[in-house]
C-alpha cells in the first residue's frame, strides 16, 4: 500500500494528462474549460504529492520493479516544487492565451506529460528508467516550445533545442553503456556496491560513463560550457513555457544530478574539483551574457544560467553521508518562486503577441500598475539575493554549506557573482520606478494571473521567514 | 543566558521593530494623500513615545543586553530571533525613533507626488533601522542591514533630484558591494563557534591572529563604506545631494551611524588583536577624512554638498574616538554620533526648507535670505554653530571628549608628543571656516543678492519640526552627563574585557602580537 502511495503522484499526473487529451476531443470543452481543468489537475497532483510527502524513504515495488524507483524526502520535496511550478505556469498560460494566438487544446496535456516525466526523473534509481523519464520530459518540452509551427522564432528555438538535446541524449546513452560495461548493471544500488569494492578511478569504463552522463545532465542544467543554447531557446518559447522550463526542468535535472552523484562518495569526490570550476564559469558566463541583454526574456534566460551556477555550488558542497539536499531544494524553491512570478506577471503584462519584452517597454510601470511593479521588484530582489527575500536565504544556505564543506573561495566567488547580477536586476527596477510611463499598459481583463503573481510574491517572503523545506 | 536580561513582560523592542511595518501595511488601502501623511505621523510618533519607555526602564548599572527577547527562528542552522539593547545601542535606537516623526513632518509639503509609497518607504526604513541597532543574532543583523538598502534606494531614486538614478544606483551598489565580505565573515565566525550566530558568543574568542586580520578587513570594508570613511566616501555626496530632505536626514542622522556602531559592536569585541594591529591605519584615515572633508566642504557651492562633506569630517572624528581605544574617546564617539545625528539632520532639514522656497540648493541663489526669514536664520545659526563645535552646544562636548581621548592615546603609544591630536585640530578650525561661510552667505550674502522678498518665513509646522532639534542641541551641550551615564557601564565593561583579552593574548603569543 505504501508502495502505491509513493507512485500515486506519478499516476495522478499521468492519468490527468490522458484525461485532458481525451477532453480535448470533445466539442464541449473549449479553451477556457481546458485551461481550468489543466490548472485544477496540477493543483490536485500537488496535493496528492503533499499527502505522500510524509512517507519514509524506500524503493517502491522493489520486488516487481527491481529497484527502478527510489523515494526519499529529497525526491518528494523536489516533486512538490515541480508540481507547484506546473500549477503556476498553467495559470500564467491561461493569461497568456487570452492575449496571444497559437493555443492548441493539447497544451496543458503536454505540460502534465512533462511534469510526469520530471517526477519520474526525480525518483529514478536506474539508468534506463532515468533515460525514459528524461525523454518523456524532453519530448513534451520540445513540443511545447515549437507547437506554433507558423512562428519562425518558435521553430528556430525548437530546432536548436532538439538538435542539441538529441546530442545530449546520445551522450547519455553512451555513458549508460560504459557504466553497464563497468558495473554489469544499470541499477544505482549495484553501481554503489561495485564502486565500493573496486573503487571508482580504478575502473575506467565507470569513469568514462560517469563523464558522459554528467555531460548530458550539465547540458540540461545549462551549465558552462553547455549553456549557449539557453538564451535562444528561452527567448523563442512562449512566455509560460519559458517559465516552466526555467523552473520545473531545472528542479528535475538538479534533483537527478544530485541523486546520480550520491551513488557513491568516490564518484562525487572525483568530480568535485571540476564542478568547482564549472560552477565558477557558469556563474560568471551567465552574468556576462545577462548584462549585455536588452530583452527581458533573454536576460532571464541568462540569469537562469547564473542560478545553475549557484546550484552547482550546492552540488560541490554536498556530502554523500549526510545528504538531505535541504540547501539545494530551498534554493530551487526560492528561485522557482521568483522566476515563475516574473513569468506570470509578464504573461499578462506583455500584451498581445508578446508586444512588451524589452527593458524599455516597462518604463514607468510603477506609475500605471503599482502592484504589478512591486511584485516584479520583489521577484527581482529575490533573484538577486537581497534580504529579507527567499533568494537571500537560499544563497545563505548554499554559502553556509560551501563553508561546511571547506570551499571558502567558492562561497566568496558566489557572493561576488551575486553583486554582479545586481546590475541587470536593478536596471529593470530603475526603469519601472524611476522613469515616466510612455505606455498605458492596457491588458485584457483577467483575474487568475495577477492573483497568482501576488500569491507568489507573498510566498517569497513566507518561505524566507519560515523555511519549511529544511 | 548570561548576556541577556530577558524581558518577561511586554515585548517592547519587537513593538518598536514591527509597529512601523504594520503602519506601512495599514497605509495600503488609503488613497487620500493627507490621510497617509497623518497615519504615518501618528505611527512614527507612537513609536517614538514607546521608545521613551526604554529610557525610563533602562538599568544603567549593568552592561548586559536589556529588554532582550529570544525566539527560535531557523532551528536547523541555529539562527534565532534575538534582540536587546545595551548602553551602546540604547541612545541610537531612541534617536532613530525620535527623528522619524520629524522626517514625516519635513516631507509634508516637500513630497507632492506618490505620497503613499513614500510614507511606506519611510516606515519600512524605520523597521530595518531599529532592527539593525537591536539585533543580537548576526544573520538577523545582516538581513536588516541589507534590507535597509531597498527603501533607501527607492527614496533617492523616485523622489530625488535630477541625477537621482546615478546617485541611487551608486549608493546601492557601493554599500552592497561593501557588505559582501561581511556575510562571508559572519558564516566563518559562526562555523568557528559551533554554528552559533549569537553575537555575544563570538566576542572575546581566540581566533588566531591571521584570521582576525581577515575578519577585520571584511568588517572594515562594510562599515567604513557605511560611515563613510575617506577614501570610501564618494557615494555620500551624490546620495545626499539627490535625496529628498527626509532621505538626507535619515542618511546623515541614522544610516551613517550604523558603520561606527558596527565598529564598536563587532570589530572591537570580536577581533580585538586585529583592531590593535590595524588601529594606526584607521586612525590616520580618520584624520585624512577630517581634513579632506573640511577642505572639500570649504569649496562647495551647493549647500547639501557642503553639509555632506562636513559629515565626512565629523564622522572622521567619531572613528578617531572609537579607535583611540580609551574611555573618553569611545564615550565621546558615541555622544558625537548622537550629536551629528541631531545637528546634521537639522541642517539638512533647513536646506530642505530653503529648497522648497527657492527650488535651488545653490548658495548664491539663497544669498541674503536672512532679511526676509528671520526665524529661519535663527535656527540655521544655532545649528551651524553646533556643527562647528561651538562651546555650549552639543558637538563641543563630543569633540572635546574625543580630542581628550586622542591626547591620552598619544601619551601612551608614541612617546609623549601628541601627533595625532595635533593633526586633528585643523579639522575643528576648518569646520568653523566652512560653516561660518555658509551662515554668512545665507544670512547676509553680499551686495548683489538676488531678490528674496517673495520668501515667506517658516510656518508652524516647520518650526515644530526644528524646535526639538534645537532643544537637544542645548540639552546635550549644557548637561551631557545624563546621556553619558546611559553608556558608561557598557563602555567600561567593553574596555575592561578588551584589556583583559589583550593581556591574555599577549601573555600567550608574546612578541608575535603587535
Amino acid at each position: 500500500m505504501q508502495d502505491l502511495m509513493a507512485i500515486l503522484p506519478l499516476v495522478a499526473t499521468g492519468a490527468g494528462a490522458i484525461l485532458l487529451m481525451l477532453a480535448a476531443a470533445f466539442e464541449s470543452f473549449r479553451k477556457e474549460g481546458i485551461s481550468i481543468m489543466g490548472i485544477g489537475l496540477f493543483a490536485f497532483a500537488f496535493f496528492v504529492q503533499l499527502a505522500v510527502a510524509n512517507s519514509g524513504s524506500f524503493a517502491p515495488y522493489s520486488g516487481v520493479l527491481n529497484g527502478m524507483l527510489a523515494t526519499s524526502t529529497f525526491t518528494k520535496v523536489a516533486g512538490l516544487i515541480i508540481l507547484a511550478c506546473g500549477f503556476f505556469s498553467a495559470i500564467a498560460a491561461q493569461a497568456y492565451f487570452t492575449q496571444n494566438k497559437g493555443f492548441v487544446l493539447e497544451f496543458y496535456c503536454l505540460m502534465l506529460f512533462a511534469a510526469c516525466g520530471m517526477l519520474l526523473l526525480t525518483m529514478a534509481a536506474e539508468l534506463i528508467t532515468l533515460f525514459i523519464a528524461l525523454e518523456i520530459m524532453s519530448l513534451a518540452i520540445y513540443a511545447l516550445v515549437g507547437y506554433d509551427r507558423k512562428s519562425v522564432r518558435r521553430s528556430e528555438a525548437v530546432l536548436k533545442y532538439l538538435m542539441l538535446g538529441a546530442f545530449a541524449g546520445a551522450f547519455y546513452i553512451m555513458g549508460t553503456v560504459f557504466i553497464y560495461a563497468g558495473a554489469k548493471s544499470t541499477s544505482f544500488r549495484v553501481i554503489t556496491d561495485v564502486i565500493a569494492t573496486t573503487g571508482f578511478l580504478s575502473n575506467p569504463p565507470l569513469v568514462g560513463g560517469a563523464f558522459l552522463i554528467l555531460f548530458a545532465f550539465l547540458f540540461k542544467a545549462a551549465a558552462f560550457p553547455f549553456h549557449a543554447w539557453v538564451v535562444d531557446v528561452y527567448d523563442g518559447a512562449p512566455l509560460p513555457v519559458t517559465g516552466f522550463m526555467a523552473t520545473a526542468v531545472k528542479t528535475a535535472v538538479f534533483a537527478v544530478l544530485a541523486n546520480f552523484l550520491m551513488i557513491s562518495s568516490d564518484l562525487q569526490a572525483a568530480w568535485v574539483d571540476y564542478l568547482f570550476y564549472i560552477a565558477v564559469f557558469t556563474m560568471f558566463a551567465g552574468n556576462l551574457i545577462a548584462i549585455a541583454q536588452n530583452n527581458l526574456k533573454r536576460m532571464l534566460a541568462a540569469s537562469g544560467i547564473v542560478h545553475s551556477g549557484y546550484l552547482i555550488i550546492a552540488l560541490v558542497a554536498i556530502q554523500a553521508k549526510t545528504f538531505t539536499g535541504g540547501a539545494m531544494l530551498f534554493y530551487l524553491a526560492a528561485y522557482a518562486l521568483a522566476t515563475l512570478g516574473i513569468f506570470a506577471a509578464l504573461s499578462y503584462l506583455a500584451g498581445e503577441e508578446e508586444r512588451r519584452v524589452s527593458f524599455d517597454d516597462f518604463k514607468g510601470l510603477a506609475r500605471v500598475r503599482p502592484y504589478s511593479a512591486a511584485c516584479i521588484s520583489i521577484f527581482l530582489l529575490s533573484m538577486a539575493g537581497i534580504p529579507p527575500t527567499a533568494g537571500f536565504m537560499g544563497k545563505f544556505y548554499i554559502i553556509a554549506s560551501a563553508f561546511q564543506a571547506g570551499h571558502v573561495s567558492l562561497a566568496i566567488l558566489g557572493i561576488v557573482s551575486s553583486i554582479l547580477s545586481m546590475w541587470y536586476y536593478l536596471r529593470l527596477i530603475v526603469l519601472m520606478y524611476f522613469r515616466e510611463p510612455e505606455d498605458r499598459f492596457e491588458v485584457a481583463e483577467m483575474t487568475l494571473a495577477p492573483l497568482g503573481t501576488i500569491i507568489l510574491a507573498i510566498c517569497v517572503f513566507a518561505i524566507s521567514f519560515y523555511p519549511v523545506v529544511l | 543566558m548570561e548576556h541577556l536580561l530577558i524581558n518577561p513582560g511586554f515585548p517592547l523592542l519587537s513593538t518598536l521593530i514591527f509597529l512601523p511595518l504594520a503602519g506601512a501595511f495599514l497605509l495600503l488601502p488609503f488613497k487620500n494623500d493627507d490621510t497617509c501623511r497623518y497615519i504615518s505621523l501618528g505611527v512614527t510618533a507612537l513609536v517614538a513615545l514607546i521608545s521613551l519607555l526604554l529610557i525610563a526602564g533602562f538599568d544603567t548599572t549593568t552592561a548586559r543586553f536589556q529588554f532582550a527577547e529570544t525566539r527560535p527562528w531557523i532551528e536547523t542552522l541555529n539562527i534565532n530571533y534575538t534582540i536587546g539593547v545595551d548602553g551602546i545601542s540604547l541612545l541610537l535606537v531612541v534617536m532613530t525613533t525620535l527623528i522619524m516623526p520629524f522626517c514625516v513632518l519635513a516631507s509634508w509639503s516637500y513630497i507632492k507626488v506618490r505620497v503613499k509609497p513614500f510614507m511606506i518607504c519611510l516606515l519600512v526604513m524605520e523597521t530595518a533601522m531599529v532592527g539593525v541597532f537591536v539585533a543580537l543574532d548576526f544573520v538577523l543583523f545582516y538581513i536588516l542591514w541589507e534590507a535597509m538598502l531597498i527603501p533607501m534606494y527607492l527614496l533617492i531614486g523616485i523622489w530625488g533630484g535630477p541625477r537621482r538614478i546615478y546617485a541611487s544606483v551608486k549608493f546601492f551598489l557601493y554599500t552592497l558591494g561593501g557588505s559582501i565580505l561581511l556575510l562571508v565573515a559572519i558564516i566563518w565566525l559562526a562555523k568557528t563557534n559551533n554554528f552559533s550566530f549569537f553575537i555575544p558568543d563570538m566576542m572575546w574568542q581566540d581566533y588566531g591572529f591571521r584570521a582576525q586580520i581577515l575578519v577585520f578587513i571584511a568588517f572594515f570594508l562594510a562599515f567604513a563604506i557605511k560611515v563613510p570613511m575617506f577614501p570610501f566616501h564618494t557615494w555620500l555626496p551624490a546620495a545626499h545631494v539627490e535625496a529628498p530632505t527626509a532621505g538626507s536626514v535619515i542618511l546623515a542622522s541614522i544610516l551613517l551611524k550604523m558603520g561606527t556602531y558596527g565598529f564598536l559592536r563587532f570589530a572591537l569585541p570580536i577581533v580585538p588583536d586585529a583592531t590593535v594591529a590595524l588601529m594606526p591605519y584607521v586612525l590616520w584615515l580618520s584624520i585624512a577624512g577630517i581634513i579632506y572633508g573640511g577642505f572639500t566642504a570649504l569649496a562647495q557651492q551647493d549647500m547639501k554638498k557642503l553639509i555632506a562633506y562636513s559629515s565626512v569630517g565629523h564622522m572622521g572624528f567619531v572613528t578617531l574616538g572609537i579607535f583611540v581605544l580609551n574611555k573618553q574617546g569611545i564615550e565621546g564617539a558615541i555622544l558625537q554620533m548622537i550629536n551629528h545625528g541631531i545637528t546634521t539632520g537639522a541642517l539638512f532639514l533647513c536646506v530642505g526648507m530653503i529648497y522648497e522656497r527657492t527650488h535651488s540648493r545653490e548658495l548664491s541663489v539663497s544669498a541674503g535670505v536672512g532679511k526676509y526669514m528671520p526665524v529661519f536664520v535663527t535656527f540655521l545659526a544655532f545649528f551651524s554653530l553646533s556643527s562647528l563645535g561651538f562651546p555650549g552646544t552639543n558637538s563641543f562636548v563630543g569633540e572635546f571628549m574625543i580630542l581628550a581621548g586622542t591626547f591620552k592615546y598619544d601619551g601612551v603609544m608614541h612617546g609623549n608628543f601628541p601627533y595625532l591630536a595635533l593633526a586633528a585640530i585643523p579639522g575643528a578650525v576648518l569646520a568653523a571656516a566652512y560653516m561660518l561661510r555658509l551662515l554668512q552667505k545665507v544670512v547676509w550674502g553680499g551686495t548683489n543678492n538676488p531678490d528674496q522678498s517673495y520668501l515667506a518665513d517658516l510656518n508652524w509646522r516647520e518650526i515644530v519640526t526644528l524646535a526639538p532639534f534645537l532643544l537637544f542641541v542645548f540639552w546635550i551641550g549644557l548637561g551631557a552627563q545624563p546621556f553619558i551615564d546611559y553608556m558608561d557601564t557598557s563602555v567600561t565593561v567593553l574596555l575592561d574585557n578588551f584589556n583583559a583579552h589583550r593581556a591574555q593574548a599577549i601573555a600567550l603569543a608574546g612578541e608575535l602580537l603587535p
